[in-house]
């Protein structure tokens, strides 16, 4: 039966289109559906889409990415060099690889840059997600990246939100949640 | 009225009929059956290793950030892990059946668990579009060949239905630069801010970023992103032309290389929806045939191959 099943697979050498037309109203019934469910689904219902990747141009972005910087001894201290706001050059663009660690970088982004409430969970979970430490001296800044472009030029600043540290893991001051702050 | 029956009527000529399957040769119609039997195993492999990809991620899942398609109507975090293997297991038996032809809906089957698997993966957040052209052509083949019983047919209605959603998509692509922007979406700086959120990304990724060459061009003067993007834009708006064979190489040409030039902007790489337009976007069996028939005429042909020492 098989067999059988599997010569008529095997397509006449001489075929005669003309006598057997394909059913072309099944397209446009299926083009019909596919306006129906991108128009009831916001644009998406796989493999139907109306492709609106990059459709919004000139929007703001947010990303996340760790540095290494030098630590200070005053790094509690809200004012301290170490919280103050990057302006990011990408030229020079030098981070702690994600990858290297088994970090997926858009859960990554999505962990720091969503994140409106820094409790004492989330930053444990950002200590568990990186599995090593800097050396003594030094601390790994996880930094919030937003991208805008404001008059025609394009900025990129990172806000530290977090330290690592060889012994610690620590938030910044001027995140705390505001009924800690005195 | 009259006038779109016409359109119709010739669009659905030159979908359907402008076909190497229809051609009067005998051996470019056997050259257009191995080739669609060529291109229905390169569907059935990606189809199958994203059913299985696509579930493995979900062993990670445990939560829904995003409902998309079928997702609005189903509890998919009770698909996440051991069920989505279930579904995987399903798409596998559903292209087997149908590639072998024991069964004629088996690729209808496969494409609806794969559209439930997508949604499943992708509740955390993402939307990724560089499985939509697979998924076009998976649905052109279950649509093709559980509607019709004559292979010809078959192979008809599936390059057929399959170039009218590729064209479609692409032109669609442009519209909604139009409607979500407007006819700014060409500035330049659009392309600096986006190159930059790619560099962030990447150096997060592997530790460092430094731009190519067409990158620092684009950096160095908002004209050449300007130039870029029009490029892009066009190429995507001028996509229903893959509906007319004469025209569809020279359209496919143009779109792989906006697709490297997407890569060489800004790090994406889209190696299915290029893969399946270099397999399906020329005429390979024509040449392939023109090139045996000559290498047949050649008076050298019937000596064989020598040696040179």
């Amino acid at each position: 039966m098989m067999a059988d099943k599997l010569k008529e697979t095997q397509v006449d050498m001489d075929p005669k289109p003309q006598d057997s037309p394909p059913r072309t109203k099944w397209m446009w019934r299926i083009f019909l559906l596919n306006l129906l469910l991108v128009g009831s689904h916001l644009g998406e219902f796989w493999p139907f889409s109306i492709f609106p990747m990059f459709s919004k141009a000139g929007q703001p972005w947010s990303r996340a990415m760790v540095v290494e910087v030098p630590l200070s001894d005053s790094y509690s201290d809200p004012s301290a060099m170490l919280w103050e706001p990057l302006d990011i050059n990408i030229h020079e663009l030098k981070a702690i690889s994600l990858d290297e660690r088994g970090i997926d970088k858009i859960d990554f982004s999505n962990y720091v840059g969503k994140t409106e409430r820094w409790t004492p969970e989330v930053v444990s979970g950002i200590s568990k997600m990186i599995p090593d430490r800097p050396e003594q001296g030094m601390a790994w800044l996880v930094l919030k990246v937003v991208g805008r472009m404001d008059k025609g030029t394009v900025s990129v600043q990172g806000q530290p939100m977090v330290a690592v540290t060889a012994d610690t893991v620590v938030l910044s001051p001027n995140l705390y949640p505001m009924e800690d702050n005195p | 009225m009259n006038r779109m029956k016409q359109w119709v009527k010739a669009l659905e000529q030159s979908l359907f009929d402008d076909q190497p399957i229809c051609s009067e040769s005998k051996a470019v119609r056997s050259g257009a059956w191995v080739h669609f039997r060529l291109f229905e195993l390169f569907v059935a492999a990606w189809a199958i290793a994203y059913a299985w990809t696509w579930g493995l991620y979900t062993f990670k899942s445990s939560v829904v950030v995003l409902e998309l398609g079928l997702a609005n109507y189903i509890h998919v975090a009770s698909l996440f892990g051991l069920p989505s293997m279930v579904i995987a297991a399903l798409v596998t038996l559903g292209i087997a059946v149908s590639i072998t032809r024991l069964w004629r809906w088996g690729y209808l089957i496969a494409i609806l668990a794969l559209h439930l698997q997508y949604v499943v993966r992708f509740s955390q957040g993402e939307i990724p579009h560089s499985s939509n052209l697979i998924g076009f052509a998976l649905l052109a083949l279950g649509v093709g060949i559980a509607t019709h019983k004559d292979p010809v047919a078959q192979v008809r209605f599936t390059w057929g239905f399959l170039w009218f959603f590729v064209g479609l998509g692409y032109t669609s692509a442009a519209v909604s630069k139009l409607v979500g922007t407007g006819i700014t979406w060409i500035d330049g700086q659009h392309l600096v801010l986006w190159i930059h959120e790619k560099a962030i990304d990447y150096a997060s990724m592997t530790g460092a970023w430094s731009p190519n060459v067409l990158q620092s061009a684009i950096l160095n003067s908002a004209w050449v992103g300007t130039l870029s993007l029009f490029i892009g834009w066009f190429t995507e708006a001028i996509g229903v032309l893959m509906w007319f064979r004469r025209l569809r190489p020279w359209v496919v040409l143009v779109t792989i290389g906006m697709h490297f030039g997407i890569t060489w902007t800004m790090n994406i790489v889209f190696v299915a929806f290029v893969m399946q337009l270099i397999l399906t976007g020329f005429p390979w069996v024509e040449w392939i045939t023109t090139l045996q028939q000559k290498t047949r005429m050649s008076p050298s042909s019937s000596d064989g191959p020598t040696l040179k020492s």
